[in-house]
């Protein structure tokens, strides 16, 4: 059996992807470096044609997005959301995302918007993979995203949230309490 | 479109051996299994050219997480030369290319099986626990569809009440290995069937944990930092194995998890069920310039 | 380093591999094409578990395995799953079906005739032990019927459709897709009907055959009637990406239908790749039984799934030869503590009798 024994190019950037959208959301509010920037890149590491997607109002990223092999869907049916969080309309938007089941709360939409890392609204992270408590800043993320999201989550129901600046991430799952400071 | 544009070059296996798809599918419910720590994500768990039973849910994970530049320690039972780990570890470095290792400081994933080692794990090191029956209720509810709405409901009354019937049958709790153990608050899971000397190096742990079940086809995770409490009653605390006071007869250590090797004059022997654990020690006491790393018990004591 | 020199076990680890395919000896083209021609039942059977329409592979498989059938079935689906997915054939209606077999209990003849092909149903079952001595075993000829049977056969349910004597439900139309794979997706409860189907379609024939005995033995309210059961070749077209369909080849499949017996006809559906009656009927019996209530194991469709895979039941059975040393010594050490607690509980005992007696010889005194 003649096995290969070396990743490809696109075998790494995914895999390497992946680790930073894994320690993202085990270690939730911690900034992870992307390996590129960009929501493809995310999105081609975990989506295609067994997953649905939302892109908000970007056609051009849509129609990337498509490539993959996933389905284009509303927001509140889509599995994998790709939008922004800028105004009180976005914010309302994504208060309809997909929050599982009590049997299966793993059906639930994965959230995925741009974020000023670094500056803006302090808020107080505590939760699984948070030693104790952490704070962080966000900016570009409109006031009222807070506490719709704070509404929204009824855990183990509930949908989880990566921020991404340029080739930062950080990952906010459910299972985060958020005190806006 | 065309078919060419669909395909690739033609190659025997990928890297990993998984293909892309099957990784993405992996990638995406260790996410949610993160999300909600304890919370069994059903997935399609694939074939992988070792029988089912024998470590495919561990083995999906780790050839999801490979990288060139990963360091792969497998055991079994505690030891890294075991059958099975042995089996396992040398198809990770074939499809892999990544680095084995027996040293647990060394290792940047350890896949094991009924074990946790007993040097401390640390917040860059990820444990990947195979599983065989990942569903806790299963002794009170066969029916896994009846057991899922249980877990919905957060209905652990039943699993009370076999503890409680044990305690008052045998003056105990008879619970050997895979101690149903409360996550974040929320989710009873089993910790896979490591003995209950392990399940405190699980609790507000610094390294990422994902146990995986092949064949029964459920993920589930413990992050960093997060309680992980065993089923117990407030006036019968939980006990772990009477092995505080064993001493390993090869390294004379003593204070760890052992196994116990039956002699013929009717009498038994001790050795440290952490096999590398045990050479390390050996090492360093014959003068060798060994690292021990800090470990979770402390003179048969968990800190 | 005395944990080292007691180790050792690796080398004894690959010697026993090597001694496993020592038996076997070289694995040639010849004996490979030896298997395929000579044992085309068994290629069937092995192409049916593991979901996996490749002759060359499935013989390949059984030759490296020796035989044992559950190894060669992983060995296959181990290979199946790295390999991608690239588009979905277009679906075949049972009178796309090339039919060498056909017949139907349910009926003395059915429209479009009872095909009775090639089967050992109606023979002697006895060795030709004169091979052993030399004399080859050359069977006798087939004499062809004046005219062929038609290549392809209406659908028996269709006709009985068409008479109200089976409730008719209309066609799904599902895109490509669409299609749940339970090869890409896990198997949850209640399963739907394309999983289900798909479970039974690459189940252990083996285990099947014995829950569905099991119904059919009355461990159930099911008495299955073949209602049509075929052997035939169905033809495997594919949507070329410029619009056009073509014809990639054609597999061996087999298909039942069963129907009950009960005040309102109702039909149990199975199908599998190759050529294996045995099990499309104890599966068609299964997915019928599972349709009616009662408390017998083989009427629970999650009881059936799941205890029927043949990779996961095999393998989880052979795994019992691990060591289970930690979790045996975990069990070991309750145990032993029970006891201590009841001795340490009867010698207490003892002592408060002790003081008692003492007590009441003081009074005596």
């Amino acid at each position: 059996m003649a096995l290969s024994i070396l990743p490809t190019a696109d075998d790494s950037r995914t895999n390497a992807t992946f680790d930073e959208l894994m320690w993202a959301l085990a270690r939730p509010g911690l900034v992870r470096i992307l390996p590129l920037a960009g929501f493809e890149t995310l999105a081609e590491s975990l989506i295609d044609r067994e997953c649905s997607f939302h892109a908000g109002s970007d056609s051009v990223l849509a129609k990337r997005l498509a490539e993959t092999g996933a389905r284009p869907v509303s927001l509140d049916k889509a599995d994998y959301v790709f939008t922004t969080l800028g105004s009180e309309r976005d914010v309302a938007a994504v208060s309809t995302l997909r929050i599982g089941t009590l049997a299966y709360p793993d059906e639930a939409a994965t959230l995925f918007a741009p974020a000023r890392i670094g500056s803006g609204q302090a808020l107080r992270l505590s939760g699984p993979g948070i030693k104790d408590i952490l704070t962080i800043e966000i900016g570009g993320v409109d006031p009222s995203f807070w506490p719709m999201r704070e509404k929204a989550i009824r855990y183990p129901l509930g949908w989880d949230l990566y921020l991404v600046d340029g080739d930062r991430l950080i990952g906010i799952p459910r299972s985060t309490k958020i005190e806006v400071l | 479109m065309t078919l060419q544009k669909l395909t690739r070059p033609w190659t025997a296996f990928n890297y990993g051996f998984l293909d892309e798809s099957a990784k993405r599918e992996l990638r995406r419910r260790i996410l949610k299994a993160i999300a909600v720590p304890g919370y069994q994500v059903p997935y399609a768990s694939r074939e992988v050219p070792i029988a089912r039973g024998w470590g495919t849910g561990g083995l999906q994970v780790t050839l999801t997480l490979l990288k060139p530049t990963s360091v792969v320690k497998v055991i079994d039972q505690g030891a890294d030369d075991s059958v099975n780990a042995s089996s396992i570890r040398k198809f990770v470095g074939r499809v892999g290319g990544a680095v084995e290792t027996e040293d647990t400081m060394e290792a940047t994933i350890i896949q094991s099986r009924h074990r946790i080692p007993e040097e401390k794990l640390r917040e860059d090191q990820i444990l990947v626990l195979q599983v065989p029956n990942p569903e806790p209720l299963r002794p009170v509810q066969p029916d896994m569809s009846v057991a899922r709405e249980m877990h919905g409901d957060a209905d652990y009354g039943q699993l009370w009440l076999i503890l409680y019937e044990q305690l008052v049958k045998a003056g105990r709790i008879m619970q050997g290995s895979s101690y149903p153990s409360m996550v974040n608050g929320r989710h009873v899971m089993t910790p896979s069937p490591i003995p209950r000397w392990d399940v405190p190096k699980l609790n507000q742990a610094d390294h990422l944990t994902i146990l995986s079940a092949g064949r029964e086809k459920r993920i589930f995770a413990v992050p960093p930092y997060t309680s992980v409490e065993p089923l117990v009653f407030d006036d019968v605390p939980y006990r772990v194995e009477d092995h505080q006071d064993k001493t390993c007869y090869r390294s004379d250590v003593s204070g760890f998890f052992m196994n116990e090797l039956p002699q013929d004059d009717g009498s038994s022997l001790y050795e440290l069920s952490d096999s590398h654990f045990g050479v390390k020690n050996i090492q360093k006491s014959e003068g060798e310039a060994i690292e021990i790393g800090e470990t979770w018990y402390k003179n048969g004591r968990v800190k | 380093m005395a944990y080292v020199a007691t180790r050792g076990g690796e080398r004894a680890i690959e010697q026993a591999e090597r001694l496993f395919r020592d038996d076997l000896g070289t694995i040639t083209r010849e004996r490979i094409e030896a298997v395929r021609n000579g044992l085309p039942y068994l290629i069937d059977r092995v192409m049916g578990e593991a979901s996996l329409y490749e002759p060359d592979l499935a013989a390949l498989a059984l030759a490296q395995a020796g035989g044992d059938l559950y190894e060669a079935v992983l060995l296959l689906r181990a290979y199946r799953t790295t390999q991608p997915r690239l588009t979905v054939a277009e679906p075949v209606a049972q009178t796309d079906l090339f039919t060498v077999r056909r017949i139907s209990a349910a009926f003395k003849d059915i429209p479009g005739g009872q095909i009775l092909g090639p089967t050992l149903d109606y023979s002697h079952r006895l060795l030709q032990v004169g091979v052993l001595k030399g004399e080859s075993y050359t069977p006798d000829p087939v004499i062809p019927a004046a005219e062929p049977a038609p290549a392809v056969q209406p659908s028996l349910a269709t006709w009985q459709k068409a008479q109200g004597l089976i409730k008719d439900y209309p066609a799904e139309t599902v895109a490509p897709d669409d299609i749940p794979d339970l090869t890409r997706e896990p198997l949850l409860f209640p399963a739907s009907r394309a999983h289900k189907l798909q479970s039974l379609a690459r189940a252990d024939t083996g285990g099947t055959l014995a829950l569905g005995y099991s119904t059919m033995r009355g461990y159930g309210s099911v008495h299955p009637t073949v209602n049509e059961l075929r052997l035939a070749e169905a033809p495997v077209r594919m949507r070329h990406p410029c619009g056009t369909i073509f014809s990639a080849g054609r597999v061996r499949v087999s298909q039942t239908e069963v129907v009950s017996k009960a005040m309102e006809l109702e039909l149990g559906f199975s199908a599998t790749f190759g050529w294996n009656e045995v099990k499309v009927i104890a599966a068609a019996t299964l997915d019928l039984a599972s349709n009616q209530p009662n408390p017998h194991p083989a009427s629970n469709e999650e009881f059936v799934l799941y205890h029927t895979e043949p990779v996961e039941s095999s393998g989880f059975c052979i795994h019992f030869k691990l060591p289970h040393y930690v979790t045996f010594q975990s069990s070991l050490d309750a145990l032993r503590r029970v006891k201590t607690d009841r001795e340490e509980a009867t010698a207490g005992k003892i002592v408060a009798e002790a003081e008692d007696q003492s007590e009441e010889e003081e009074v005596a005194l």
